[in-house]
Order: C-alpha cells, then structure tokens, then sequence
C-alpha cells in the first residue's frame, strides 16, 4: 500500500476492509467487527503461515457505526467525512479529523486499509 | 461573505474562504487557498500607540526592521477611527492600527502585499477590546463573553471536544463544546448524562437542577460550612456550572467554574451569551 503524500492526497484515498474481517450488528444497531489480532512484524515472521490468529472484537459506537456502514469501495475518506459533517451537523475540519482518526485506528488493527 | 471572528480582544470579518488556523494568546493567523497568509498582533500598550516610538518594535518583529511606517490612506479608510499606518511603502504588508482611544494595537502583517478587496475587508472591520471590558468570543461554532480580566489560558479544539480555559483572579471558568451531543447522549435525558459522565470528573457530590430537557446546572450543595471553607486561602473553593444541549447544532455547551464564585449577575451573563452559531457552507 503506497502511502499517501500530503492531505490531499489522504482525503482522496478510499478505506476498504481488509479481508478475513467479519461484521455482526449488536441490539442497539452498532457495528461489531471481528478482526485477527495484529502481531509485531517479526513476531509474525517467526510464526508458520499455518497458525491461526486470535480473533478480537471491536465494537463501534454510533458514529463509527455510520461511517462504517458508509464504507463501501468507492467512497474516499472526504466523501465519508462530508456525510459525517452533514449527518452530524460537525464543522467540515472537524469531521475530516475525526475520520481520518477513524480510519487510521482501524487501520493499526488491521481491519481497513487504503486504496 | 465574510465571518466574524471575535479572539482575545480582537473582532474582525474574515472571508469565508479564509479560516483561523492558529488561535493564540494575542495572536491569530488566518490561511486561505491562493491568498497571502495573514498574521494579527495585539495586545494593550501602556500608552496610546506613538509609530515613532513604538514602530521601529513592530517592523522588527515582522522582519521588515529597514522599512518606516507611514501614515496610510485610501478611500475607504477616512471613516475609521483612531490611526492607521503601513510599511513598507512601496508594497505596504503591514498595516498597524490604533483601535478608536484604547490603548492597543493591532498589527495585520501579510506574507504578500494583499488585493484591494481583502485589505479593506480585514482592516475595515478590525477592532479590539482591552482586557478590563466584557470581551466577545467567536471562533469556528462557537459564541460567548468573558467577564472583564479573564485571560485565556489553553484553548484545544479536538474533533468533537472543544475546550478553553480563561483564569480570572482565583476563578477558573472553562468552556467546553462536546459534539455529536445524539451519539453522546444517546437516547439518555441531559441530567443522566450530567451525573454519569460531567460529574465523576469533579469527583465529589454536586447538585444538579435542571431547568427544562435542554438545560441543567450543577453546583457544590449549599451549605454555611462550605460558602466559609471556600473563602479560606487553602481550600479549592468551589464548583458551579451550566450545561446546555443545543439540539439544532446537535452540540453540548458545557460552562464550569472553579474556585471562587465570580458574581452569580457574571457568571449569568457568560453562561447565557454561551451559545453555537450555524455552520456555513
């Protein structure tokens, strides 16, 4: 994955799940992620290909809840925090921030990545 | 179209394709695409603004300590009142101005010698209140006044919480704006969620009276033991404050004072002027 260069170039990236992530919707209608848990690249060097990870569960609160489910291949990380601006009534920076928050902690975990 | 912008004093109208990116104590830097950086300087003085005297500070500071300032005039600038001075002549980029009789200043240093337009927008509307006056807040949402002599003390604007904190003698007032107030408050009433998630940061038992579903206010219990204790030297004093749900904004206001109680007419006056204005665009 190329990272991105400048701001920019960051809002045009579009998030994807990472494969091997499973969604559950809890009562309350909020989204529950089961991801494999992420090792240390050379703790995941040292294992065989054959070993299973541990699964953990993430669950997201409803504004996670809602740009999650705005996840869907094509839209980029400004058109999801313009939803959010708009569905939120949040100052556009705000949202931006918040989203690209979002994003880059799902992607420590291994459950979004950049396109 | 234009945006006010009220800052420590300072009152100005930015255009709206412009936006504070550095909000300081007597600072202010305000960005666009395409257009010059521009950076305000106040603050008060201790004698009405001499450009002879006081100049050669300024040009110093904006890099430009060669140049002089010069009386400026324009068309638009005979109905201001108080002084306006630029420097360097050729290409003017700073601009200090005398606000009406108080003893401030006002430096606007552009990156670049600015268009016509946004010279006499910014230096048009620019004002300044010193410190032992009611002062007007505006900065991205958020509205409200501070009591005479507050003076700010840290100002962060994290996604979905706003803070800032004014220190005014042994009173601290802190201004807080939490958002989205649906997700936060989720299905609860604003009193539960006071109690639940305010409270516990205070770490002692307060009172709370609501005053209708989108406003509360907490407070230390009444008692003559502690009004006595509050005022002694050693003690913390006191916690007292309102919280506000605006439901069009979808935001949560939240006014905490510690310490000792300013008057309840200030503390009225500060918590009703805080408010959150519409977004634009």
């Amino acid at each position: 994955m190329q990272q991105p260069q400048s701001k920019a170039d960051a809002l045009c990236a579009v998030p994807v799940p990472m494969p091997g992530i499973r969604t559950t919707v809890s009562d309350q209608g909020l989204v529950r992620i089961s991801h494999p848990a992420t090792l240390k690249p050379w703790l995941a060097r040292l294992l065989p290909a054959s070993v299973a990870l541990p699964l953990r569960t993430l669950e997201l609160d409803a504004m996670g809840t809602f740009v999650w489910n705005h996840i869907d291949g094509t839209a980029t990380v400004d058109d999801l925090a313009r939803q959010v601006a708009q569905h939120y009534a949040c100052l556009p920076a705000e949202a931006q921030q918040a989203v690209a928050m979002f994003i880059r902690q799902l992607g420590q975990r291994g459950i979004l990545g950049l396109r | 179209m234009t945006a006010s912008l009220g800052w420590d004093g300072l009152r100005v109208e930015i255009p709206a394709n412009m936006e504070p990116v550095i909000l300081d104590r007597g600072f202010v830097r305000i960005a666009g695409p395409d257009l010059p950086v521009l950076d305000l300087r106040f603050g008060p003085e201790k004698a009405p603004f001499d450009p002879d005297k006081d100049g050669s500070r300024l040009l110093k500071a904006s890099g430009i300590g060669d140049a002089r300032l010069a009386p400026f005039h324009a068309p638009w600038t005979e109905r201001l009142e108080g002084g306006i001075w630029a420097a360097p002549s050729a290409e003017a980029r700073l601009f200090v101005l005398r606000p009406r009789e108080t003893k401030g200043v006002v430096a606007a240093l552009f990156s670049a010698p600015p268009p016509t337009t946004l010279l006499r927008t910014i230096v048009v509307s620019l004002d300044w209140a010193p410190p032992d006056a009611w002062r007007s807040w505006c900065c991205y949402d958020l509205r409200f006044e501070t009591p005479p002599h507050a003076v700010l003390g840290t100002a962060s604007f994290r996604p979905g919480a706003f803070k800032l904190e004014f220190s005014l003698g042994r009173t601290t007032l802190i201004f807080e704006r939490l958002a989205p107030a649906s997700v936060l408050l989720a299905e609860t009433t604003l009193e539960t969620w006071l109690e639940k998630n305010v409270l516990r940061g205070h770490g002692r038992g307060l009172c709370i009276t609501s005053s209708g579903p989108a406003e509360a206010r907490f407070a230390d219990p009444a008692s003559p033991w502690r009004r006595i204790l509050a005022g002694l030297p050693f003690n913390p004093g006191q916690v007292r404050g309102g919280v506000r749900h605006d439901k069009a904004g979808n935001r949560i206001l939240i006014l905490t004072e510690r310490g000792r109680s300013i008057p309840a007419q200030d503390f009225d006056r500060t918590f009703s002027t805080y408010a959150t204005t519409a977004i634009q665009g």
